[in-house]
């Protein structure tokens, strides 16, 4: 599609990059003030007049009318005929009549548009206003913000002011992004405007009119609840992004005492610092809240939140600090460490024995896994229960291997970052809500990993898992590319291997579009088990190191599953096998 | 990004309807998403798929008004996954925007959770 005029042009990019392609009778005005510019008035100027109170749709259609060029006509028709946009019957009436080829119907739901606003405001339709001319306007809804992974100021780029500074933007053309998911009566919404040279208006704050029927958020993942030792319950807002809508009134209750304390959000969507409950660990807290219209009397629970017991401070030199996505602003990490007491091993290492956590680490626990299935030993020789010598604290010496076969040892404790609503955040074994019982091997490993790399955000973005093979065996790996590697050559190797008992591992391309429905995911590292032929056909045994979500339906759900060789080699990109 | 699933706890809060379903369409697709690549053999480096709107058909309502066999328009948010007309399976929507389109929740869409671990999931709430 070719706009030639320079002022349909950004209008038509636009409507382009939205979800649904609509052209309102709001955006309509726009596009008439565009067209309306070569009449002796500037774009700017026809926008005001066009959008002026008590102005009908002839006058509207006559003020774009005496501007029309030859190149803006052929513009119009190539929008109606060539764009694929969507338009509302009205908006399309007003281009068709503007261009002849229809009457301008003046009745039903087609009357003149609301003018834009002095300031800005929000309705269920949209955001329209002023600011200076050009702005580029950028929003977020922090009434949706909590249940999304934002900051406040992770904005979105929501539409332009006009010439004039005015702007009139459909509610279709601002929603649908993580910052913008709705724009629903209620809302609040900061807004800005940005000039070309990158300086900014202040925040605006505004409500969408209309009739809220929508209760605040409350997102009790981002809340720490821990025993302070002295009867209190300290409650720790464990992010920098929002817990809730900001000024929403919150009330917490502790289930076992019934003492409460309410307490109002601020601005940014937080708790005050130093808040306190009556309680101690164990105690379980409930959460209320309400935007003062919604759940006004807080008699409807939004959540229940369990209460840590206190395991002091991070200490740098013994724990690895945790991936960026759980530390503050000021550096600290989000979750407080606890101390977990259950055994180094329950029957030895398997592979079951291991779960990722919520760090994009996934090639470390299918690489450990699969060590654990075919060289158990290796595992339990490498992690080693001592004592401090200053403490008497129970330790973990825990060994890796370099990548030039250097034997190193980490030593970790046992206390690893937990929220208060669950186990701990990054890997586990099952039974990981109980810090009595817990298995402790893979956290263990994994602490000490991240200690050895440095943190658990060095570990946590992505990695190979033939790299964790070696650090764990001590030994290099063979490297098959599905692309390169025939099929029967893959499975030779890997049966071989499996009868061997040799740490095996693949992964899955980065194509997200052939994995939908697979029961396999993309981008995702696996433990390989082994291979086997039945029925005349050639199977890949493999482990989904989430502990669960595997191809098939075997009826357990627990992330074993087996793929035929032909489906192993598309959608599977390479195989590492320890030598 | 080949994170697990979310505990479907946390989603089923902010489920608004849940159907069994079929993608019908991609209506829309928004534009690529910055792309990471890795060296050989790493795995998890968190690239995303871009937004979709597509129409889904309604084949069973689990939760919320939906009719059974009416075909909606859904945004699949952006993330760790695409569909595809043919894609099924149970589909947890949340609060639709002003213009009526609801997101799909879970972060692997109608792959993040068995429909029997939904089923149990709502017996349980």
């Amino acid at each position: 599609m070719r706009i030639s005029d320079k002022q349909l042009r950004p209008i038509a990019d636009r409507v382009a990059q939205t979800p649904t392609k609509r052209v309102d009778d709001r955006l309509v005005i726009e596009i008439l003030a565009a067209v309306a510019d070569k009449s002796g008035r500037s774009a700017a100027q026809a926008l005001t007049e066009l959008s002026a109170p008590g102005k009908t749709r002839a006058e509207q259609l006559a003020i774009a009318q005496a501007g029309l060029s030859k190149g803006e006509r052929k513009d119009i028709e190539t929008l109606l005929d060539q764009s694929g946009f969507s338009f509302d019957a009205g908006a399309k009436n007003f281009l068709e009549a503007l261009i002849g080829r229809a009457t301008l119907e003046t009745g039903g739901g087609n009357g003149p548009l609301p003018p834009p606003a002095a300031g800005v405001v929000a309705d269920e339709r949209g955001i329209r206003g002023t600011l200076e001319a050009g702005m580029v306007i950028e929003a977020i809804n922090l009434s949706s913000a909590p249940d999304q992974r934002l900051h406040l100021t992770d904005t979105k780029e929501i539409g332009r002011a006009g010439a004039g500074g005015q702007f009139v933007l459909d509610a279709n053309s601002v929603t649908g992004t993580d910052a913008m998911k709705r724009l629903t009566a209620g809302d609040v919404i900061r807004l800005r405007g940005r000039r070309a040279d990158g300086t900014t208006t202040d925040w605006i704050e505004l409500k969408v009119g209309g009739r809220d029927t929508t209760n605040a958020q409350f997102n009790g993942m981002r809340l720490t609840l821990t025993d302070d030792g002295r009867g209190q319950v300290g409650l720790t807002h464990n992010t920098g992004r929002p817990l809730t809508e900001p000024g929403a009134q919150l009330r917490f209750i502790n289930l076992r005492t019934g003492d409460q304390l309410d307490v109002k959000a601020t601005a940014d969507g937080s708790i005050p610092a130093n808040l306190k409950i009556a309680g101690k660990a164990g105690d379980q807290i409930a959460v209320a809240v309400s935007d003062g219209t919604n759940n006004a009397d807080l008699k409807t629970v939004t959540t229940t939140l369990s209460v840590l017991g206190n395991s002091g401070t991070v200490d740098p030199a013994d724990d690895p600090m945790p991936h960026k996505d759980e530390v503050r602003s000021d550096g600290t990490p989000m979750y407080p460490l606890r101390r977990y007491n259950g055994p180094l091993f329950v029957n030895g290492p398997t592979s079951n024995d291991v779960r990722q956590g919520v760090i994009g680490n996934c090639y470390f626990p299918a690489a450990v896994g699969a060590v654990a299935h075919m060289m158990p030993k290796v595992i339990e020789d490498a992690i080693t229960e001592v004592r401090n010598p200053q403490t008497g604290e129970r330790e973990f010496q825990v060994r890796f291997y370099s990548s030039s076969g250097r034997m190193e040892l980490v030593t970790v404790d046992a206390d690893l970052y937990t929220r208060s609503w669950g186990g701990p955040i990054y890997g586990t074994t099952p039974n990981a809500s109980n810090p009595d019982s817990m298995e402790l091997w893979f956290p263990i490993l994994e602490k000490a990993y991240a200690k050895w790399k440095g943190s658990y955000d060095r570990i946590g973005n992505g990695g190979s898992p033939a790299s964790v093979l070696t650090a764990l065996t001590g030994k290099s790996t063979r490297y098959f590319d599905t692309s390169y590697n025939d099929a029967d050559e893959i499975f030779r190797a890997v049966k071989a291997a499996g009868d061997a008992k040799q740490p095996m591992t693949a992964g899955t391309h980065d194509d997200k579009k052939i994995y939908t429905n697979t029961g396999v995911y993309a981008d995702h590292a696996y433990s390989v088990l082994g291979a086997e032929e039945s029925g005349g056909k050639k199977f890949i045994l493999l482990r989904n190191p989430w502990g669960e979500s595997e191809a098939g339906n075997d009826g357990k759900n627990d992330g074993y599953f087996k793929l035929e060789l032909s489906q192993f080699m598309k959608l599977y990109g390479d195989v590492a096998i320890v030598r | 990004m080949a994170l697990p699933p979310e505990p479907i706890d946390t989603v089923l809060v902010d489920t608004k309807v849940a159907v069994v379903g079929e993608i019908t369409g991609v209506v829309a697709t928004g534009p690529a998403l910055p792309h990471r690549e890795g060296k050989k053999g790493e795995k998890d480096l968190g690239n995303k798929a871009p937004w979709q709107r597509v129409t889904l058909r309604i084949d069973t309502v689990l939760r919320g008004g939906l009719k059974q066999g009416s075909t909606v328009e859904v945004l699949k948010p952006e993330g760790a996954y695409l569909v595809d007309a043919g894609t099924k399976g149970p589909f947890l929507l949340g609060a639709a925007g002003d213009d009526g389109v609801a997101p799909i929740l879970g972060r692997y869409g109608p792959d993040t959770w068995r429909l029997e671990v939904v089923q149990q999931a709502f017996a349980k709430a």
